[in-house]
């Protein structure tokens, strides 16, 4: 049963939480959470329940897909050519720096719909004190019937969905879960912190379902009168057109730099809104090079100072962010805890000889076995 | 509990942490469909999980971190005890029907319905007895009262052995004691002196065994004559013991008949005072004066008031503990005492003068000439004499005595050249053998062979009121 009783807990009793100022952020969020999710959970609680002796097969691998940075980008930035925005650290302001990533995987495929676990975490670091907040693992059954009220109750069940029909429900539903999430706990970070600088994984373009235009401009709305500062460091390196930048392009500067290119973007992305500015941005000297989206009130190169100044970089990427993809992230032990909770749900998992076979084979027919 | 493989008499389990409490050595039956495997458990460890380095390395990188966490269905409580799945290896034992165990490696239970079950002691106590009818309780094993037969000792050869002060000497006297009081009559070879004190209680008072405990102490109340040692005795001591040589040897023997024609009998002192008077070369002459003085020195042989070994026996009714205190001699001495009353023994009982008897010989190595062993096993067993063997050392037993075992208790081993030696018994598998008798705590022993039914059994040992006198003596007196 979902338990909200003893939804929180502290599993580290050292580097407990201080005292004094900091006092308005140390406070256990389990109330925050529980609210902010309250109607996400009763919803997705209800939908495990409703497939009660449930046949549902699992899957032995999951394949992690990773966008690409496109590679016309490179053609079009060696013809217009690059200047490079000097960053500096000394004169930078130390901030907060919070990270939030999400993660999603499917944990049971049935032919009518699949059984989807996300989960989310934050990681805060104030100068030298770095904690991390963990949100979930939620589960959640998904079929083409309910998916558009799920979603909903996962923004709030403030707004109705109907774009459902776009996106293919066993291969998509996983990430657009995780993006809408991500998106809810970027919203609430916004509205918690002050004067912080917000690392989000991924970009700030807005798109059809995951990334609703509103959403997103409401977050960065949000960001500005607070103080707040974002910067989104899309994951994927992109190493490879740096490579390419550096080799063709005489770059006169030494790391940390930024190269403005929210001009190049726009023109790509047709598809997607691009809110706020996008850089590449190099910012250690061994580390490669990231897509970094911003919206900010001060100069970027004031704001990655100060990131610079109040974080660390592993490989030329924030560590707080990379810490926040670990925690969320979920490995094969995440998925035979969640199948066996599934499992004592009284649903039935059993291993098919192929997902595809599954599919076109409805089995399990929402029927109890 | 479920299986994870099976490979002939090779079978693994997953458990959950805390479901299991199962530890080496015990039993577990699985029954799928009336058919029951019994399963002898001899490993447990952690299970080798997909991702557990990962997750623990995530951990492990997060250590610093303060973590606070909304985990609304408790996933986390699950993957701790994922975490800490048990990997549980067995060996089969067989399939148990009717009562019995019958070989069959074949059958393969389900893996999702069989039931998987601690066995009852009843059952293993079942399994594993004979048609004996004279129980011996040795101690406890999964909750229950594990005893064998004092049959099945009987005839036979046994083996205890295990590390210092895991028990053994401990044991001894549980089965000699309880040989006793069932009639039987037992030799102890002691050499430590420890069981001389099997009359007392702890409390002082007389144990149920004082009427049959007689101590025999060499040079006091143990002292032989030479008649009554013999020509061939005598004989075998100066040569295997004292290292005489071999024309020696052979005047001595003249010595020895020449003196009974004389003197009508043959004495210590008869054969000191002849050597001194006839015509020897002089180099046979010290060479055997230096011998028998050294006999004399031991204070065994008294021609005077000798001690008959076979009335000593049988004056004892009902069962009897000759305890044969070889605690206080010089090691000469001792295997002078150990030869003498082992051909006493064989003589005695080809001519039917005495009963078949248990001879309890704590490192026999010790007082034990090379030449004896394979008597022991072969001659002296047809005879009536049944070897209990005690040892912390177990390479000083032949490999040959231990493939010729019928009984082995075995105590905790850590070295691995111990623990090979040992494996080479017929009666049991070195696997068994090793991850067992590794994890042993002290005063547990594996019992293996004809005492339990070649169905290996794991007891902790009993306590015995007696008053020991087995402890290691100590400069500085009690330890810990
Ligand atoms: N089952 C038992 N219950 C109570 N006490 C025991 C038990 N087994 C052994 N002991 C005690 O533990 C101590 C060591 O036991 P014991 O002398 O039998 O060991 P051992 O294996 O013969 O040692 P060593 O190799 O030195 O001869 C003794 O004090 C003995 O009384
Ligand atoms: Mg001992």
């Amino acid at each position: 049963m979902l338990n909200l009783s003893n939804i929180y807990k502290h599993m580290k009793p050292n580097n407990p939480v201080g005292r004094g100022a900091m006092t308005q952020y140390q406070q256990p969020q389990i109330n925050g959470f529980k609210s902010l999710f309250k109607a996400f959970l009763e919803k997705s609680d209800r939908s495990l329940s409703s497939i009660k002796g449930v046949k549902l097969g699992v899957e032995t691998s999951e394949v992690f897909v990773q966008d690409e940075w496109p590679i016309q980008l490179v053609e079009r930035l060696l013809k217009e050519g690059v200047k490079p925005i000097k960053v500096s650290v000394e004169d930078a302001a130390s901030r907060r720096v919070v990270a939030i990533d999400t993660s999603s995987i499917k944990v049971a495929v049935g032919s009518k719909g699949v059984v989807v676990a996300i989960r989310g975490a934050l990681v805060i670091r104030e100068w030298s004190r770095i904690w991390a907040e963990i949100i979930g693992p939620f589960m959640v059954y998904i079929d083409y019937d309910g998916v558009g009220e799920l979603l909903s109750s996962m923004l709030g069940g403030e707004v109705r969905l109907d774009y459902w029909g776009d996106y293919q429900l066993y291969n998509s539903v996983q990430k657009v879960l995780a993006g809408i999430l991500e998106k809810r706990l970027q919203e609430y970070a916004v509205e918690r912190f002050k004067d912080t600088i917000l690392l989000f994984d991924g970009s700030l373009s807005a798109g059809p379902l995951d990334n609703p235009t509103w959403l997103v401009s409401r977050i960065i709305d949000g960001a500005r009168p607070r103080g707040n500062d974002i910067l989104a460091f899309s994951k994927t390196s992109i190493l490879r057109v740096w490579g390419e930048l550096i080799t063709s392009l005489k770059l006169d500067a030494e790391p940390p730099y930024v190269v403005e290119m929210t001009w190049a973007i726009k023109e790509l992305e047709m598809r997607v809104k691009v809110l706020g500015e996008t850089y590449l941005a190099r910012l250690s000297a061994g580390g490669e090079g990231f897509r970094v989206d911003a919206a900010i009130r001060k100069s970027i190169g004031d704001v990655l100072g100060s990131l610079l100044k109040s974080d660390s970089l592993i490989y030329g990427y924030p560590e707080t962010l990379i810490l926040a993809h670990d925690l969320c992230t979920f490995n094969k032990m995440d998925l035979i805890a969640m199948q066996s909770i599934l499992r004592r749900r009284g649903i039935k998992l059993f291993k098919p000889t192929s997902i595809r076979w599954l599919l076109f084979r409805p089995i399990d027919g929402g029927e109890p076995a | 509990m479920k299986i994870l493989s099976k490979n002939g008499d090779k079978i693994e389990f997953l458990a959950a942490p805390g479901e299991d409490g199962l530890r080496r050595g015990d039993y577990v039956i699985v029954s799928d469909g009336g058919k029951k495997l019994l399963v002898q458990i001899l490993d447990v460890n952690y299970a080798e999980l997909p991702g557990i380095l990962e997750d623990t390395l995530r951990e492990l990188a997060s250590e610093p971190l303060s973590l606070k966490i909304f985990d609304p269905y408790d996933v986390g409580s699950i993957l701790t005890e994922l975490k800490d799945s048990r990997l549980i290896v067995g060996k089969v034992r067989g399939v148990v029907e009717d009562g019995s165990l019958r070989n069959d490696l074949l059958w393969l239970p389900s893996r999702l319905e069989s039931r998987i079950e601690r066995a009852s002691p009843e059952l293993i106590m079942e399994l594993s007895s004979s048609a004996g009818r004279r129980p011996i309780i040795i101690g406890e094993s999964m909750n229950g009262i594990i005893s064998i037969n004092a049959e099945d000792l009987d005839g036979r050869l046994t083996i205890i052995t295990g590390k210092k002060e895991t028990g053994k000497s401990h044991l001894a006297k549980i089965l000699i004691t309880s040989l006793a009081e069932y009639g039987a009559k037992v030799i102890a070879l002691d050499v430590n002196g420890e069981y001389i004190g099997l009359s007392m209680r702890i409390d002082g008072a007389l144990s149920d065994v004082a009427d049959k405990h007689v101590v025999l102490t060499p040079g006091e109340n143990f002292r032989v004559s030479m008649e009554d040692a013999g020509l061939a005795t005598i004989t075998d001591i100066l040569r295997y013991i004292l290292n005489t040589p071999a024309t020696s040897l052979r005047e001595f023997i003249r010595l020895w008949r020449l003196v009974k024609k004389v003197n009508g009998k043959v004495t210590l002192r008869g054969l000191i005072d002849a050597i001194g008077r006839v015509q020897l070369h002089e180099s046979v002459r010290d060479a055997l004066m230096s011998r028998l003085l050294s006999l004399e020195a031991t204070r065994f042989f008294d021609d005077e008031n000798p001690v008959k070994i076979d009335s000593m026996i049988n004056s004892v009714k009902e069962g009897g503990i000759f305890v044969i205190n070889l605690s206080k001699i010089s090691s000469h001495g001792r295997r002078i005492v150990v030869e003498y009353v082992l051909s006493k023994l064989s003589t005695l009982l080809r001519d039917g003068l005495i009963d078949p008897l248990f001879l309890l010989a704590e490192e026999a190595h010790l007082y034990l000439r090379e030449t004896y062993w394979d008597d022991l096993i072969t001659r002296m067993r047809h005879i009536g004499i049944f070897p209990i063997l005690v040892t912390n050392q177990p390479d000083t037993i032949p490999e040959t005595i231990y493939r010729q075992a019928d009984n082995i208790f075995l105590f905790n081993f850590t070295n691995e050249s111990d623990l090979n030696y040992i494996s080479k018994t017929a009666r049991i598998d070195s696997d068994t053998v090793k991850l067992i008798a590794k994890a042993l705590p002290p005063r547990h022993c594996l019992m293996i062979g004809r005492i339990v039914n070649d169905l290996p059994i794991v007891v902790k040992v009993r306590e015995m009121p007696l008053k020991m006198l087995g402890e290691t003596k100590l400069v500085f007196g009690l330890r810990g």
